[in-house]
């Protein structure tokens, strides 16, 4: 079966009924919700983790855990894309705790300048919605952008930042509340 | 800003945007996963947050290695037999609607389309010679698949095939088939398994000679009577390789 081919017309967001049909055995179901969806759950692991090696081995983990999984998926409680994208992002965190030594590497909160922000040209491909998110990210403390990039970026929780950046975990905690109230504000 | 004055997570929304960016650890994660799992407007904020941190990856996009998906498809559970069956039951299904429809053509009207239920039966329908204890066969096959396990013993001495039923759990209306898959792939039927009848035994013939360890058996659901086209129209619900046993 070729991969790449474009799903047939009309097919494009039948997301969830793939789901239903995948988790009857539809094998076939299988590759579309694959060929659909493998890029941008590629881009997460890609992004969470170090080496492209770990980011493949965690993709097939992903669609592994769909396969099992996508009887469990409810078109009631969410988007098809945004359940795909738990898993992805699950997966992509355990395999960051699986190893010997969890990233370490300090997060610096004294200093003033931004983290690279993705091009004009991502934004554009990437569509109205992740403009939008990062704008709003763009209009918050530099080190705030930092830490709330490195939360999901890394998968690193309070306390994994608060040891990152070397402040009481209070500190980290409501500095970033106080981000995400501005950030939802900006979105709203 | 003083560690004294941390605000809570009283706002749900923020509660929802923390679980979402994975902010929480585990014993946090628990109460907003419970929170999660039956509130459905606490379910609506998260979505949306983890849209939104979703939309910080949609620049990451790529396309992954092609040999991604050859790997994920190796690792899926091994029900690839009957997938595959199940798949060229499909495509015989509509063979066989295509030579109906030639036949059709062919005699230029309409009238001698009966139905699906007009077509001949194959002529070679195995004989039931009679329901006895299987004797031990060097040939063996179990079929699996998610109705039941019928098991099949060919003894090629004598040339008698004895199949064990279990409880396929058929509506009257249908019945189960078995057949013989050799390695060209196309099915020869061996039979129509007896509903009333836990053990069965045939003697296939000249079909004999198709079971060997290349073949694969399998059941498909037929209507009663067996297929009317001689290769399987419904679902394949057991197979199994044939094996020499001992």
């Amino acid at each position: 079966m070729t991969l790449m081919q474009e799903p047939p017309a009309g097919q494009r967001n039948g997301l969830p009924e793939y789901l239903e049909r995948v988790s009857r055995g539809d094998r076939e179901a299988f590759a579309a919700l694959y060929r659909q969806t493998a890029p941008r759950m590629f881009g997460i692991c890609l992004r969470m983790l170090d080496t492209r090696h770990e980011a493949e081995e965690t993709l097939q983990d992903v669609y592994l855990t769909v396969w099992r999984k996508a009887g469990q998926f409810d078109p009631e409680r969410g988007s098809a894309m945004t359940w795909l994208a738990t898993i992805a992002r699950n997966r992509a965190r355990d395999r960051l705790r699986t190893r010997t030594a969890a990233r370490e590497d300090p997060i610096a909160l004294d200093d003033d300048w931004a983290d690279a922000a993705p091009n004009a040209e991502d934004l554009a491909l990437a569509g109205d919605d992740s403009a939008r998110v990062h704008r709003c990210l763009g209009t918050l403390e530099p080190v705030d952008q930092r830490l709330i990039r490195t939360a999901f970026f890394d998968g690193a929780t309070y306390t994994q930042l608060a040891a990152r950046a070397a402040r009481p975990l209070g500190t980290i905690k409501s500095r970033i509340r106080r981000a995400l109230v501005r950030l939802k504000e900006c979105l709203a | 800003m003083t560690d004294t004055e941390i605000p809570e997570a009283t706002d749900p929304d923020i509660l929802a945007a923390e679980l979402a960016f994975g902010l929480l650890d585990d014993a946090e994660a628990g109460p907003a996963l419970r929170l999660l799992a039956r509130d459905t407007a606490f379910q609506a904020l998260h979505d949306r947050w983890l849209g939104y941190a979703l939309a910080l990856f949609a620049s990451t996009a790529e396309d992954p290695p092609e040999w991604i998906w050859r790997a994920i498809e190796r690792q899926l559970p091994a029900n690839d037999t009957m997938d595959q069956l199940n798949r060229r039951v499909a495509r015989w299904r509509f063979a066989a609607l295509a030579a109906s429809v030639a036949l059709l053509v062919t005699t230029g009207g309409g009238a001698l389309w009966l139905g699906s239920s007009a077509v001949p039966h194959p002529a070679e329908a195995p004989q039931t010679i009679a329901q006895a204890p299987a004797p031990a066969a060097p040939m063996v096959a179990m079929l699996q698949g998610k109705a039941g396990v019928v098991s099949v013993a060919f003894d090629q001495t004598a040339g008698t095939l004895t199949v064990s039923n279990g409880k396929l759990g058929l509506d009257a209306r249908h019945t189960a088939q078995l057949w013989v898959i050799p390695a060209d792939g196309v099915p020869r039927s061996l039979g129509v398994l007896p509903a009333d009848r836990p053990v069965w035994r045939t003697a296939p013939g000249t079909t004999a000679g198709l079971l060997n360890t290349a073949a694969t058996i399998a059941v498909s659901v037929e209507p009663l009577g067996g297929s009317p086209t001689g290769l399987p129209t419904g679902p394949a619900i057991l197979t199994g390789k044939l094996m020499q046993a001992g």
